[in-house]
């Protein structure tokens, strides 16, 4: 038998005829997978909903013998979501298209709030909230990023506060109490008499504590533990704040000069945990997210590390900042927004759900009553018997509210370009007059933001 | 005389249709998949270019604001800059690779052809991540191999330094990129005519002399693509800075002119401006390209005369 456009042409039908085959197949049996689907962005989110764990049964098992309801957790990278989300909600997509809820990161939940409030392609949660009774469990600051104008579009998945966790044994071996600065002054201090006392031991490398001096994700720590937000919830820019000026001229001198104690961790997502293993950097920021791997990747470590609050600048400084963050959402055009607010619900706030989290993470749950709950004041081995998940509770109620808008990662990145001139200041010995010039450098940053925003025709 | 219809010309006439309407239909589905996915957005990316968020009436705004945005105009001087020093050392150095390896008395050319030319293969992701791995200050093998080599421990901060960002960017790059650039130089160098080598020889013609008279002039055009694709590759710099730094890097000196469409489009959600800035980058290619077709116009009627 012959095929007269000839032998390739041939091959190349019968693949596409079969991929074609192949890919409908493969798409209709989706659709008739799952009842609802989540869209999350970390695999250990994914594993939290998926894996069965002492529970016996995965979460999305629970839900089906709970309601009869089948769900499908897709695990999409965080910026491919993104992507995905922004595609379907300018094309203006509804139903099956469309997941029944979506985890976004804090991160992102700027540009998805853009616009009038009826124009924003999630749903406006409040009457949900109110009736199930999440809305006085909720720690009341952690739904500030995803609300709008009063209408909340998303539910928290986490506070994350943020202390410092240090390596005690080399802090002791120094004999310097670094749990005792309740100042950051008082800190810089004693990281100086530190790495003074390393210094002399022929250890000269081994810094302080783990600060970027390129990037402002710290830096804004520092700020949000002050209230500052660099843009806040009436779209106004907070670059040229005097506290901002005074936080980053203090913050360029730990980090650059005579008296740094901070540098930045080596490049790749989890080499700071080496660094701390080493006893290069003694001492890191650390929001709850971060526990685990510390626990996973340096095990060496117990008993070794021990955990403070933040020290402040003012008395009315908040004990702790907040790192990172997921929400879930619900997409406006949603087929069944009531189902996917129960799945939601189920995830978030069941009992089912809760014990899920804590097989499987050290992230706290956002809800005032289980941070509250006695049965977190269990000695930790790993942190010389600190109970560190009683003392992120406590700091959780006092993480300050973080804004987010949709021009906060172009605002960092101006602040960023101003801790780099600062920091070449200090390295140059031109610390006088360093907050004056650092105020007028980020009063040029400001400007630059404001005419993006008022250009970019947004409010928060 | 005119031949009157028969059953047989009827056939004829299908077959004729046939013929001249095939290759439309066998084109028809590029054709389909050419208007959705490139044709249509890029219509649509100067409607937005040329719209404000809200509004579907035609305005210069985006323009206007963008002759001002000294974000623009500071990530475009980065990539200039970046262009401009990667042609200037990739190109000599590829050269120089292909003609080491075209030299007949080299052995081992199989070997080092691959061993240059495999990291183009591997994809600028892959590279970056690679090569913060490499460049890190304190694990990286980089400064190891600079300690080993100095006799005592240097911790150059590659990634961290405002100073060093275009260095590592150009490091990963040249790495990346020169062999393809190298490949390309040597299939030029082998089919330049020998006879015209025997003809300078001849003529007295030294090493030096061959070089800047034979070979340079036979692989001119080769020359002239790689400076063009060079161009265009370089202008569209965004994932190596991206994942080397995770954004544009100490005092933002890594913003590149994608890096700053993507962070309008994509994290400030302004996609009437990311189209503006869009367009502005092909302005600026189109520029870039039409001086460089003139300058090869110019060279070629030069060579012949």
């Amino acid at each position: 038998m012959t095929f007269p456009p000839g032998k390739p042409i041939f091959f190349l039908l019968v693949a596409a005829l079969l991929s074609g085959l192949g890919i409908l197949l493969f798409h209709r049996g989706g659709l008739q997978q799952a009842d609802l689907r989540v869209w999350v962005f970390d695999e250990s989110h994914a594993a939290n909903y998926r894996n069965p764990g002492t529970l016996g049964s995965s979460l999305t098992k629970l839900y089906q013998q709970r309601t009869g309801q089948t769900v499908e957790v897709k695990l999409i990278p965080s910026r491919a979501l993104d992507a995905r989300l922004i595609s379907l909600f300018s094309a203006g997509r509804a139903g099956h298209e469309l997941p029944d809820v979506v985890e976004i990161e804090i991160g992102s939940v700027g540009k998805f709030l853009r616009g009038p409030l009826d124009s924003i392609p999630l749903l406006p949660l409040n009457g949900y909230l109110q009736r199930s009774g999440l809305d006085v469990r909720l720690v009341p600051n952690r739904l500030a990023p995803y609300t709008k104008d009063g209408i909340v579009f998303g539910i928290p998945a986490d506070v994350h506060p943020v202390t410092i966790t240090y390596r005690r044994d080399l802090f002791d071996q120094a004999g310097v109490d670094l749990a005792s600065a309740t100042t950051w002054e008082q800190f810089h201090d004693r990281c100086v008499a530190f790495e003074a006392y390393w210094h002399d031991a022929r250890e000269p490398k081994r810094r302080a504590i783990e600060l970027s001096r390129t990037s402002a994700s710290d830096l804004m720590m520092l700020l949000l533990q002050r209230g500052v937000n660099l843009i806040d919830a009436s779209g106004e820019v907070h670059l040229a704040d005097r506290q901002v000026a005074s936080t980053l001229a203090f913050y360029a001198q730990m980090v650059a000069g005579r008296r740094a104690v901070a540098e930045g961790a080596a490049a790749g997502s989890m080499l700071w945990v080496r660094d701390l293993s080493d006893g290069r950097l003694c001492a890191a920021l650390t929001p709850d997210w971060r526990v685990r791997y510390l626990r996973e990747m340096a095990p060496q470590l117990s008993g070794k590390l021990a955990m403070m609050p933040l020290p402040r600048f003012e008395p009315t400084d908040a004990p702790t900042s907040t790192w990172g963050g997921t929400m879930l959402g619900i997409p406006r055009h949603v087929a069944n927004p009531q189902a996917a607010w129960v799945l939601l619900e189920f995830l978030l706030a069941s009992p089912e759900g809760l014990a899920a989290r804590r097989e499987h993470t050290d992230i706290l749950p956002p809800l005032r009553d289980v941070l509250a709950d006695p049965a977190l004041h269990v000695p930790d081995p790993f942190f010389g018997g600190q109970p560190i998940a009683a003392i992120y509770g406590e700091l959780a109620r006092h993480v300050p509210a973080n804004r987010m808008h949709a021009y906060t990662p172009l605002a960092s990145q101006a602040l960023a370009g101003v801790l780099g001139q600062a920091v070449w200041r200090v390295e140059s010995g031109q610390t006088q007059d360093l907050e004056q010039a650092c105020q007028e450098m980020l009063a040029q940053a400001q400007r630059q933001v404001e005419s993006l925003i008022q250009f970019g025709g947004t409010r928060p | 005389m005119k031949r009157p219809p028969t059953a047989r010309t009827g056939r004829l006439s299908l077959w004729q249709l046939q013929h001249r309407y095939a290759p439309y239909v066998f084109i028809s589905p590029f054709l389909a998949i050419f208007a959705v996915f490139l044709a249509w957005p890029l219509a649509h990316s100067i409607i937005l270019a040329g719209t404000s968020s809200g509004s579907t009436t035609p305005t210069f705004r985006n323009v206007a604001f963008l002759l001002h945005d000294r974000l623009f105009w500071g990530a475009a001087l980065n990539t200039t800059l970046y262009t401009f020093i990667l042609l200037l050392v990739q190109v000599p150095l590829a050269l120089g690779l292909a003609l080491a390896l075209n030299s007949p008395r080299l052995r081992g050319k199989g070997l080092l052809r691959l061993a240059f030319f495999s990291p183009f293969l591997i994809g600028n992701v892959f590279a970056a991540v690679l090569f913060a791995l490499l460049l890190d200050a304190r694990h990286g093998l980089l400064n190891r191999m600079i300690s080993f080599v100095g006799f005592h421990t240097v911790e150059i901060n590659w990634l961290g330094d405002p100073r060093l960002v275009m260095v590592s960017v150009l490091l990963t790059s040249v790495w990346l990129t020169t062999g393809f650039a190298m490949l390309c130089f040597l299939a030029a160098l082998q089919s330049v005519n020998l006879d015209l080598y025997d003809a300078a020889r001849v003529d007295g013609a030294g090493a030096w002399a061959q070089f800047w008279h034979v070979t340079l002039p036979s692989i001119r055009p080769v020359f002239f693509f790689l400076i063009l694709a060079g161009i265009i590759q370089s202008y569209q710099l965004f994932e190596l800075p991206y994942i080397l730094f995770g954004g544009p890097g100490p005092g933002s000196r890594a913003l590149t002119i994608v890096m700053y469409l993507y962070a309008t489009g994509f994290e400030a959600g302004d996609f009437h401006y990311a189209s503006a800035i869009g367009w502005a980058m092909v302005l600026l290619l189109a520029l870039f390209t039409g001086i460089l077709l003139v300058i090869y116009r110019r060279s070629e009627r030069l060579g012949s005369r």
